[in-house]
């Protein structure tokens, strides 16, 4: 439906922060540089929506989520199963070095930086 | 007369007479030989070698005496012709003592038939007169001068024998006296010649006790006969010094009985050779534990986790301690075991790793669950092992050492070493083993705190960047539709300076950070790479210098990318700083020179920016900014005490 009636084709975000003034937050950046954001509170949702919406360009995951969900695990289970999709981690970890990164994925440390990860984005975007 | 014109004499030859040790030989036919030598020569039935003590002449040899004389081997003073030789040190001639004045009376005459007496004196090396060589006859006979001389020339012969066996017994009776042990020994070799063991010809006392055996039970007997799992150096070595006749020095053990021995070895001549020793097993002792404490120390400074604790303290043990057995284990202190990871074992000693039940081996655990050491030389006498003994013969324990550690009030760990003879831990010993046991509960305590304290710093480190972020997205939400975007952008990168800030302070516990990592963290957001030249060498300054320093390198930053010297594309950033000592105090000089870029122009409004570089490194001035045409440049100072309070 969307693809039908939306003139400009958007690419879609999945946003996956259970901290609403965040999720919030980054929403608001996706869709101001031009990208079409879904949300999710939780990693089971996320799964969900991936599985119904195979157009889902970029996933934003908060490895601080609780519920002792490895962020990074789901991270490297999504590259898995759908390795087009781009990732993006965030987390208030101290520095990136000690996250280990799935394939082809990148890291902001908390708070993040409007512009580069807007930047990010953008490149993340053009690249198909 | 004689005796009392001569009564100091006397007694000086009769010290001497004992001293030469030649009372003492039991053997009284020492000079035998030549007593024969004058019966053969002077042609008289009875020829002696006499001594004369205080109260009696000994015989040291003697030819021709009837019985029960030469059964007894000495006479009473008063059967003496000798005495008279000695008294006087002039040979005495009798031709019938039965019409001599002086001895007419002499019961020798009728207790042992003597008649014709030809005596001449015997001195010592040190020219005391302690006896005379005589020939005796039991009928009256007239001695020739040609007589004299024989005896005498025999009398010689019999000093100089006499010379020869006090300078032996002399040394004897120095080895005797000896503190370090003495050993004569001789090679053994096989068929073809290769040394294989050697064999003791004599010791002295001193060795039995140095050694701990039996007096007495060692001569004639081989050291692998005596010591049958010696190390073959004790061989291999001593056939060197003889085959080189190079002396050798040694400090080495005999492993079998856990004993040290400092020595030297010299060859004798063919196969002989000697060793004088002392034992050195407290020295070498002491000296292995000191060398294992200090190694223990040095390897606690770099240990991050309690089982390294653990393995090094148990390697410390057995580096440091006689045993043959050294390990530890994890203790359930509910049902009671103790779980053996890793033991260190001697060659014949079988591992004991794995579960084991306490109660099993008697009470003892009951002194370690209050933090005693338990220290058993006998597990088969003491009290709290007794009931046990074959759970510990089938284990080849004999001896028991064990070392609690105790965390959180409860046992969690034990250290052990165990001999399989009996071994006496000494107070040494149990000081050692309590010294290791104090420096690993104190490791132990020493990571247990940096383990809370990092957990606490990460905990405190991951709320602290959430709330930055949760900050910068409400302040993002806020002021969504204020028309500056560059006053909003402005915010964010403010606190994420902040944030920076605070990323360097975790990684010192947030006490402290080094000046340069502080730059470089709030430099590298600006993304110039070497564009920021940083020369300053590194110091550590307190928490509230790094806050205040970091908003301050932010505004700074932030300007020479605008309008100052990275605005340009070759321009570049020197950052130095350097400790000046003024006053009686040391300060810090802070420089920010801006090259390359657009000349610097002084800012028209006094924005947050402006202001908070104006306050300098700590927030109380200190600051002198040129504008000049090459680029901006701030020098800022502070008191570097101030700096670095926390």
């Amino acid at each position: 439906m969307l693809s039908a009636t939306d003139d400009i084709e958007r690419d879609i975000v999945l946003v996956i922060e259970d901290e609403p003034v965040l999720r919030l937050e980054v929403v608001d950046l996706c869709e101001e540089i031009g990208f079409e954001v879904i949300e999710a509170m939780n990693v089971d949702d996320a799964i969900a929506i991936l599985e119904s919406r195979p157009d889902v360009r970029i996933v934003y995951i908060d490895l601080d989520m609780p519920n002792g969900v490895d962020g990074v695990k789901i991270a490297a289970a999504i590259r898995d199963r759908w390795p087009p999709i781009e990732i993006i981690l965030t987390a208030s970890t101290l520095d990136a070095a000690r996250v280990r990164l799935p394939v082809r994925a990148e890291f902001f440390a908390k708070p993040i930086d409007h512009s580069v990860v807007a930047k990010t984005m953008r490149s993340m975007s053009s690249s198909i | 007369m004689y005796q009392s014109t001569h009564s100091d004499n006397r007694s000086t030859r009769i010290l001497a007479l004992q001293r030469s040790g030649l009372l003492n030989r039991t053997g009284h036919e020492q000079f035998g030989h030549l007593t024969d030598h004058v019966r053969d020569i002077l042609d008289v039935p009875v020829a002696i070698v006499s001594l004369v003590d205080e109260e009696r002449q000994v015989f040291a040899g003697h030819s021709g005496l009837p019985s029960p004389w030469d059964e007894r081997g000495e006479t009473p003073i008063t059967h003496s012709f000798c005495q008279y030789v000695v008294d006087r040190n002039e040979p005495l001639e009798i031709s019938d003592a039965r019409l001599d004045p002086l001895l007419k009376d002499n019961p020798a005459i009728g207790d042992i038939g003597v008649v014709a007496y030809l005596g001449v004196p015997l001195e010592l090396p040190d020219g005391e007169v302690v006896g005379a060589l005589a020939a005796i006859h039991s009928e009256a006979r007239d001695w020739t001068d040609v007589d004299k001389r024989r005896l005498q020339s025999i009398a010689r012969m019999v000093e100089k024998e006499m010379a020869v066996r006090i300078s032996e017994s002399r040394w004897h009776s120095l080895f005797e006296s000896l503190q370090e042990g003495f050993i004569l020994a001789r090679l053994v070799r096989d068929e073809s010649g290769n040394v294989i063991d050697w064999r003791y010809e004599e010791v002295n006392t001193v060795w039995y006790d140095l050694v701990g055996m039996a007096h007495g039970s060692v001569i004639g007997r081989t050291i692998r006969e005596i010591i049958p799992n010696i190390e073959d150096a004790w061989v291999e070595e001593f056939a060197e010094v003889v085959r080189t006749g190079t002396p050798l020095r040694f400090t080495r053990q005999v492993g079998p009985m856990g004993r040290w021995y400092d020595g030297l070895a010299q060859s004798v001549g063919g196969d002989r050779f000697t060793v004088i020793f002392i034992e050195v097993t407290d020295r070498i002792g002491e000296q292995r534990r000191q060398d294992a404490l200090i190694r223990f120390g040095d390897e606690l400074r770099d240990i991050k986790s309690v089982a390294d604790v653990t393995l090094a303290a148990a390697r410390c043990v057995s580096e440091g301690m006689p045993a043959d057995r050294v390990g530890f284990g994890t203790v359930d202190w509910r049902s009671e075991t103790v779980n053996i990871a890793i033991d260190w074992c001697a060659s014949g000693v079988a591992s004991i790793a794995g579960k084991h039940d306490f109660r099993s081996f008697g009470s003892y655990i009951e002194d370690l669950k209050r933090g005693d050491t338990v220290a058993i030389d006998d597990v088969t006498m003491d009290e709290r092992t007794a009931a046990s003994a074959d759970a510990f013969a089938s284990l080849q324990i004999g001896s028991l050492l064990n070392l609690p550690v105790i965390e959180n009030e409860q046992l969690v760990l034990v250290v052990f070493a165990h001999s399989r003879n009996l071994h006496a831990w000494s107070d040494e010993e149990l000081r050692f083993v309590r010294q290791v046991g104090d420096r690993t509960q104190a490791a132990i305590g020493r990571i247990r705190a940096e383990e809370t304290q990092k957990i606490l710093n990460g905990e405190l480190s991951h709320r602290l960047k959430n709330s930055f972020a949760m900050v910068q997205a409400i302040a993002t939400q806020t002021l969504k539709g204020v028309e500056d975007r560059e006053a909003v952008n402005a915010l964010s990168k403010r606190l994420r300076a902040l944030s920076q800030a605070h990323d360097v302070l975790l990684q010192e516990s947030w006490s402290s950070a080094r000046l340069r990592d502080v730059v470089a963290a709030v430099l590298s957001v600006f993304e110039v790479g070497d564009r920021f030249v940083i020369k300053g060498r590194s110091i550590e300054i307190g928490s509230r210098a790094t806050l205040s320093l970091s908003l301050l390198l932010h505004e700074l930053g932030t300007n020479a990318v605008k309008y100052g010297a990275l605005s340009a594309p070759d321009g570049h950033v020197e950052i130095d700083w350097s400790v000046k000592r003024e006053n009686d105090e040391e300060r810090l000089y802070f420089s920010w020179k801006e090259r390359g870029g657009p000349p610097a122009k002084e800012p028209e409004g006094r924005g947050f920016g402006s202001r908070i570089i104006r306050t300098g490194l700590i927030g109380s001035g200190g600051v002198v900014l040129n504008y000049g045409e090459q680029g901006f440049e701030a020098l800022m100072s502070a008191s570097l005490s101030q700096m670095q309070q926390t």
